[in-house]
């Protein structure tokens, strides 16, 4: 499997799906990616030392189109005021990273995930989504960390009504990605009617020894505006 | 102690302050007048700023700058205003008549340029269109560079660079494909009237489903839309992000998923028609009466 982390170079990793090497090679020093018949080949500096390697927010691939994670499952009906805890999972882009602790900038990202968009609202008020479907789990799933990511998601019905809720969708600044042995995300999803929630990340930790990713949007110094969750004004089945 | 030269100097700007320049108008008004202006200068400068830091992160980048320039105008105008009744000894009347003077002697010898900037500013305010935006504008599709005073640039899918002035602009039909964040495409396809249509409108739906950009919501739309004279008609209607699809023109849409869709439907069997026409001749053996005989000589026409 991809070894998640900072490495020190040269590096060199080969599974089914990838085959990675970093280090000198004729004369410069390369970096070089291969999955299936896509190879990917870059010239580094020679004094790189260092190379990290963490799961980034879903959504940059194959082009960025908007900045929003919707994740589709089966439907789960919530009586009036219940909390319930779900597991799902997401896609997963794993990003290459070149420097140093704290500067560090992308050198590749790639992904093995399939990739759908959709339009959540209306063409005019709506927003356009990176789509995903998942399987609704009682306790964290078994998955392939190269391919997908645990995100336990709490729903909260605050509403006065039996409400049936069959998606949810997260903002890419608000995104806190946990790595380690499996790729985890954290969030809640506050429910006010069949049209509205709010969905917010928990910057905790739903698993343990897990180490905080390094999001794409820091790393490329993307100046963004901090929201305090997504309103979901356009339903939630 | 001030050397004598500069006391020279200054005596003589002190004289000279009270000379006359003309009229009434002493040299000490027309500094007022131009210190005013100089004043309105920088308060049209640090509104400007402030407008910048203000609306910065509201208004797109060349609407703002659209403005604080009509606003900088504004107060220039209000200082002038002001200025020149204070400090020049002109009433206020004189300079409202000459105003207009100037203003029906501009109106009638550039009526086009004040079309095209009243144009701009209704542009500006309606937000139809703005840089940035893929439009097309009577005719002329491309990417908004920018809405100047008087002109609307665009830059076409072939890279040239059109002018099109500002009254055209909002006097034309203008579809602007980034005003929504989805778009629709719709696709048409022929096949045999032997092949089975339910399976074909599957195979597409199916096909559909796999491409990344075709939206999930709303759902392709694939159905028989005709029975013409060669082919059962088949259509698709599908959803792309407009981001995406502004990016490539008509063609390259076109070009990009139709060979996909008849590849999907012949690898099945499904066979796309020639143009054909297939002609059925009647079971009775037909007549055909051959001219030049002598009418009435054989009641039954013959055969050839």
């Amino acid at each position: 499997m991809v070894v998640y982390g900072v490495h020190s170079l040269p590096y060199d990793y080969r599974d089914d799906l990838i085959t990675l090497h970093v280090g000198p090679e004729e004369e410069s020093s390369r970096y070089r990616r291969v999955i299936g018949a896509e190879t990917v080949e870059k010239i580094i500096g020679d004094e790189e030392q260092h190379l990290l390697i963490n799961p980034v927010e879903p959504i940059n691939l194959p082009v960025p189109l908007g900045r929003h994670l919707e994740i589709a499952f089966p439907p789960v009906v919530l009586r009036p005021g219940a909390e319930r805890m779900i597991y799902l999972t997401f896609p997963v882009e794993i990003g290459v990273f070149l420097g140093w602790e704290g500067n560090y900038d992308i050198l590749d990202l790639f992904s093995f995930a399939p990739v759908k968009f959709s339009l959540y609202g209306t063409p005019n008020t709506g927003t356009i989504t990176r789509w995903y479907y998942s399987r609704t789990h009682g306790s964290p799933p078994g998955v392939d960390r190269r391919r997908e990511g645990v995100l336990e998601l709490t729903l909260k019905n605050r509403s006065a009504d039996y409400i049936e809720v069959a998606r949810t969708i997260f903002e890419r600044s608000e995104m806190r990605i946990f790595y380690g042995d499996l790729v985890a995300m954290t969030a809640v999803m506050e429910i006010y009617s069949h049209v509205v929630a709010q969905t917010i990340f928990s910057p905790r930790q739903a698993f343990p020894g897990l180490a905080e990713s390094l999001s794409l949007y820091t790393a490329q110094k993307i100046p963004v505006v901090q929201h305090k969750g997504f309103l979901m004004e356009h339903g939630v089945a | 102690m001030i050397p004598e030269a500069l006391n020279i100097t200054i005596n003589q700007i002190l004289e000279l302050r009270e000379q006359h320049v003309l009229g009434n108008i002493t040299y000490t008004r027309v500094a007022l007048f131009v210190i005013s202006l100089v004043v309105a200068f920088f308060v049209a400068k640090i509104v400007g700023h402030y407008m910048r830091k203000k609306f910065g992160h509201r208004m797109k980048k060349d609407q703002l700058k659209f403005f604080i320039r009509v606003v900088q105008a504004v107060i220039f105008i209000i200082a002038i205003g002001i200025a020149v009744p204070s400090f020049l000894d002109v009433s206020f009347t004189i300079i409202l008549i000459a105003l207009a003077g100037v203003l029906i002697v501009v109106a009638l010898s550039s009526q086009k340029v004040i079309s095209n900037f009243v144009s701009g500013v209704a542009l500006h305010q309606e937000r139809v269109i703005s840089a940035g935006d893929f439009v097309e504008i009577g005719g002329v599709s491309g990417t908004v560079e920018g809405i100047k005073l008087f002109s609307t640039l665009v830059r076409t899918t072939s890279g040239v660079f059109v002018r099109v002035p500002n009254d055209q602009v909002y006097g034309t039909q203008v579809s602007n494909y980034c005003a929504n964040c989805a778009r629709r495409y719709e696709y048409t396809l022929g096949i045999r009237y032997q092949d089975d249509t339910n399976k074909a409108v599957g195979l597409l739906t199916a096909h559909l489903e796999k491409f990344p950009f075709a939206l999930k919501n709303p759902h392709p739309d694939v159905f028989v839309s005709d029975i013409d004279s060669n082919s059962v008609v088949i259509k698709a209607r599908v959803w792309f992000p407009s981001e995406w699809a502004n990016t490539r023109d008509d063609i390259s849409l076109r070009t990009g998923i139709l060979p996909g869709m008849k590849k999907t439907l012949e690898d099945s069997g499904i066979e796309l028609p020639y143009t054909q026409q297939v002609v059925h001749f009647a079971s009775e053996p037909f007549s055909v009466r051959v001219l030049g005989e002598k009418e009435g000589e054989d009641d039954v026409p013959r055969r050839r």
